[in-house]
Formats: C-alpha cells, structure tokens, sequence
C-alpha cells in the first residue's frame, strides 16, 4: 500500500488542510497498488480536485486468462470442467451456468432430484464464499482491524465461526461434487455421481450449526456502523416465482426490466475501456448495474426462506441494504441463512435421483444462461458448431459487470472522505470496494488502490 | 483427536516441481502410512492446523524455494512465520505466513511440528520435475518418512510400530552425533 502520490511537485495530500475546493485547487491522488482483502489483483485510481471527482477508475491489471479462447473447439463436458478453473471460490457458479446453457440447448430433462441437487451444490457455495467475505475479508473493517489474523487474536470466536460456516459449505461442495474446489462430477446431463442418502445426511450437524452461525452473523452485521451512502446504479438479479434465485428465473432489475436468462444481450453489453484487462458491461441505455447480494435481497426477498426473511425483517435494513452498498454485509448474512436453511430442507428431504445422469445429444446453436454466483449474475453463452464443440464463447463474471458501479459509487463516495485523515480516507475508500467484494481473478479474471485530487 | 501424525502434504501435481512432495508421499513405505494421517492439500489452510498441538504436531512437507534444488530441508513449521512468501497476492488463499499466523490466533499451537521441504526449481505448467528434484524424491521421501516415525513413536508410543520406534530411536543417535546440515527455506 502507497500513501498519497503528488503529482506536480507540490500539490496537497488529503489531510494536509489546503487546497479543497474551487477550479484552482490543486490535483489530490490517493495511491495503493495492492488492494487487499479482495478476491484478485488490482488496483483503484480516484483523482480528485476539491470536492469533484475527476476520474474513479478500478485498474484490473490481473493478466487476462483467456478461458474463452481455451474452451474453443471442447466439448459441453469439457467446458464445464474447464470454466471451474476460472476461480477457486465460485467454481460452481461458473460449472452450473454453462450446464444449463447446455441443457437448455439440447432439451435435456434433468431428474427433479438432480435439480435439487444442484440448488444444494449452490447452497454450498454461497455459505463457502459468503462466510470467507464476511469473516476474513469484510468484518475486520467494520470492527476496527487491519486484517482476519489480527481480529482473530482479540475476537476468536467471530474467526471460527467464519471458519466453520466455510466447512459447511466446503463439506456440501464435497459431497456433491467430489472435492471442496474446482468440483468434477458436474455433467449436461446430471451429475456423473449421485451422493448415497447417508453422505448427504452425514452432513446435518454441519449444517444445524451452519444455520445457528448464520443468524448469528445477521444479527451481528446488523450492529456494524456504516458510512453513510446514497447508491446510484439500477439493481440487476434473477428471480423466480417459487424460490430464491440459484440457477432458473428470469433476469429482472430495480426499474422494470424483465427478461428471459438467455437474453441477457438483449439488455446489457460489454466494453472494453482502456487500462483494463477485465471487460465493463453496461445496460442498453448506458448505465451502470450493481448485482450480488444486495441486488438480490432487493429484488427476491419474497422468495427468502422465511427464516432467512425473518432476520431480515428483524434487522430492519431491507431498504438500507437495496441504497448503501456498505449494508452488503448484512445482505451476505441474510443469504448465509437462506443458503443453511435451504440446505438442510434439502438434505433431509433428499432420495438419490432415479437417474443422476441422462443421456443428450448435442447439437449446434446458441446456448446461454445465467444462474446467480454469490457476487451476482453470471452469463454463458456459447455456439456450438455442427460437431457439437464449442465455435465461440462469452462468459460475462458478476465482477466485470460490477465495474462501472463500483466506480459510479466511487465517485458517489469520495468527496464524503476527503476531510478524513489520509489513512482514514484511504480505509473508508478500500472498505467501499471490498463492500462489492470482487473477485478481480473471474473479472480478468487483480486491485490496487490509487486515489488522486486533481 | 486422531493418534496418528498428521502429514499435511502441500502443492499443485502440475505446476512442475510443486508435486514434488505428493511424488514423495506416494514412496512412503506401509509401516509410516500406518501411523501418518496423510493430508492432500493443494495449499496449506488454516482449518488443517487448528487442532494441531505440541503433543499432536504435525508435519507439513510442500516444495520450498530459496535453497538449491533439489536439497532437503527440515525447519520448524514456526519459521513459516517470518516468510512473506514468493509473491502471493490474492485473497483466494492465504500465504503460508498468514495462514500460520491465524491458526497460533485461533488457538494451534505449533511449536513441536516441522516444515520438510525439497528446493524447487521449476514452477511451469505439466508434471514433469526438475532433474534435481526428481533425482531427490528417495531422500525427500526417507526424511519425511524418518520424521514421521520419529515424531510417532515420541507422542504416541501406544500406536507406532515397536520396530519403528527401535529404528527412529537409532537413527536419531546416529543423527544427533551429525553435524546438522539442512539450511534454512
């Protein structure tokens, strides 16, 4: 991390008292090359003359990865094992939109209990990644530390907890999937092993305490002090009429927009802004969205399971958490619920599928879909040449599309900091970026920090 | 808690020379498999140490850069602290520094356990390993395998083998009467 980097051999610093308003004030950056506590490697530019923010820019300089070039010429199977490479938290996320672009592609009927399955799978993953952002990444700036290590040493507690909610959902992902990160029994088709009923029931301890510990995460997300913060990007998620939004529903948003998940193009579209190794996304019309937790609390909070809604409700902050990005935590915790809740009616409920895998026929055409990773909507689409592999493919992660929005509430954000000391500046515009928590490695799939006052 | 040592064995089978210590792990022979519980990760995490103590250690073994490769080193796993690590960035894993430290914060206590590591040379993508590592594995595997019994027959005497214990208990006069020559990871 850099303190502020003057530009000009002489402009002020934020904290140094002068220069803070008016067309002659001088240039004021802000410098961190290495964000820390986020998913990836990159970095934020914010330069500033007096109140106005002259350029809010989050740099991914993370070497582009190239998985779309990489699946040209694979087969759907192979897809689906290589595109779980792109991140270690969310592989599932990533496996499950492109097994349904695929099966929606081929009419491939699932078995009712594969389906269910895959909602568990998703369960697992959301209180995985949820738990890691709240505990080691997010909470310690809310309760005053530089990092999960040093909150460990004075809060134990909290730190296991975290770590306990993660086993759940690595123990899920386990079960299902065959290994904790970058799973491999997901097929088109099914799963290319079902779990026997006993190793999905081994797994209610886990998730009875799981439960416990995500309400207890709510409740103490809800006490956490926020700055401050009036959101301005529109709010995208998928939603379903009968349940929260995992891997079916349509793609809806805080103005109107109703959409079916293949259609994703028919709304939003990708760029490329220079500086970048990750594409931006913006909506027809131009504008920035935000998804994730707080887009989705937003917009399916109907379709939380009711504990989940309950905690919602008792905290109050249903509105908060849809304007102030800051509120995501709580938004996490509400989902941590869903997720526990969810997982252990599944889990009770569950009878090993008729048949885990059915067999499909390729064919050539265009298969898209979206499902919702933990930080938001994910897209797939590929076309499929006559032999059935893969011509050409767009993956669209949640972090590239959240650019333009983390910047947008950047600018929101930043001339609320600028009487702050620079560290404290500094920390307030760090905590706003982790509040997205972005995965800069599925974006480029990289963060450093640079705040600048022109 | 399992009597059995814990052997926590670290890297990536194909980033080159970080598979050496799962290559190692496969030579070891039955009479140390018996007393170790063998631990594949791909990186070191916090979750495998929090019930490591001084009369349960554990032996972590994971390829090891700043020593010439192929040499086998044995330090103790509390060093790691003191080690940023080579350049690791992101959030997806903690460095091993990290990851020590938030274990000992959460309780662990691991003092009595031990780092084993070979030098490593190449990193690229495949499977293959480096000449020097390669030629290496007996010595990697024998050391970790040494250490294992040691540490078997030392805080579980109920579980270890009697003929282990009778060799470890020898080797480790005839060590102790060495001069020491692993270096510092």
């Amino acid at each position: 991390m850099h303190g502020s980097d003057l530009p000009g051999g002489g402009a002020a610093g934020p904290g140094s008292g002068d220069g803070r308003s008016g067309s002659a004030a001088p240039e004021l950056r802000f410098e961190v090359e290495e964000l820390t506590r986020v998913e990836g490697e990159g970095s934020l530019r914010l330069r500033m003359r007096g109140d106005e923010v002259v350029e809010a820019r989050l740099n991914i300089f993370e070497a582009p990865r190239y998985f779309e070039q990489l699946v040209r010429g694979r087969t759907p199977d192979e897809v689906i094992d290589i595109v779980a490479r792109i991140c270690g938290i969310c592989p599932v996320a990533y496996q499950m939109s492109a097994v349904h672009a695929f099966e929606d592609l081929f009419g491939v009927q699932v078995d009712p209990e594969v389906r269910r399955l895959r909602r568990l799978f998703y369960c697992g993953e959301w209180l995985e990644s949820h738990a890691l952002h709240v505990y080691l990444l997010h909470a310690p700036d809310f309760l005053g530390y530089d990092s999960a290590v040093a909150m460990a040493r004075d809060l134990r507690p909290l730190v296991e907890r975290g770590l306990r909610l993660r086993r759940a959902g690595d123990a899920i992902i386990a079960a299902i999937g065959g290994r904790p990160i970058h799973p491999v029994s997901v097929r088109v088709g099914g799963f290319s092993r079902a779990p026997r009923r006993t190793e999905l029931a081994a797994l209610r301890p886990l998730l009875e305490q799981a439960l416990d510990d995500a309400v207890a995460t709510v409740r103490l997300a809800a006490t956490f002090e926020t700055p401050a913060m009036e959101r301005v990007a529109r709010l995208v998620s998928m939603r379903h009429p009968d349940e929260y939004p995992y891997n079916e529903g349509h793609i809806v948003s805080s103005d109107g927009l109703d959409i079916e998940l293949p259609a994703w193009r028919d709304a939003f579209s990708e760029y490329q802004v220079e500086g970048s190794n990750a594409l931006y996304a913006r909506a027809s019309d131009g504008s920035a969205y935000l998804l994730g937790p707080s887009a989705r609390i937003a917009l399916a909070a109907t379709q939380l399971h009711p504990l989940a809604r309950r905690e919602l409700e008792a905290t109050g902050l249903a509105d908060e958490i849809a304007a102030n990005i800051f509120r995501s935590v709580v938004a996490r915790g509400v989902e941590l619920v869903h997720a526990a809740a969810e997982a252990l009616e599944l889990v009770e409920a569950y009878r090993p599928p008729d048949a885990a895998l059915v067999p499909w026929t390729a064919r050539p055409g265009t298969a898209a879909w979206a499902t919702e990773a933990p930080r938001g909507l994910l897209f797939h689409r590929y076309e499929l040449d006559e032999r059935g592999r893969i011509a050409e493919a767009q993956i669209v992660p949640p972090t590239s599309q959240n650019q333009a929005a983390i910047e947008a509430d950047l600018r929101v954000f930043a001339p609320s900091v600028l009487r702050l000391s620079h560290v404290e500046a500094q920390r307030r515009l760090e905590q706003l970026v982790r509040s997205y928590d972005p995965c800069i490695s599925c974006a480029t799939h990289f963060l450093d920090l640079t705040v600048e006052e022109a | 808690m399992d009597e059995r040592v814990r052997l926590i064995v670290c890297g990536e089978p194909w980033r080159g020379d970080d598979a050496a210590a799962r290559q190692a792990a496969r030579l070891l022979p039955e009479r140390v498999r018996r007393v170790a519980d063998v631990r594949l990760v791909g990186q070191l995490d916090p979750e495998q140490l929090l019930d490591v103590d001084r009369e349960h250690p554990c032996v972590l073994v994971d390829t090891v850069v700043g020593v010439p490769a192929g040499q086998v080193v044995v330090r103790p796993l509390v060093e790691l602290r003191g080690h940023a690590g080579p350049g690791m960035r992101s959030s997806h894993a903690l460095p091993p520094a990290e990851t020590i430290a938030l274990a000992e914060a959460l309780g662990a206590d691991l003092r009595a356990s031990l780092l084993i590591g070979v030098g490593g040379a190449d990193f690229s993508f495949g499977a293959a390993l480096s000449p020097a590592v390669l030629e290496s594995l007996p010595r990697f595997a024998r050391m970790i395998g040494r250490t294992v019994l040691e540490l078997s027959a030392r805080h579980h005497p109920t579980t270890a083998p009697v003929a282990a214990i009778a060799a470890t208990a020898a080797a480790t006069a005839h060590r102790a009467s060495q001069p020491r020559k692993e270096s510092q990871p």
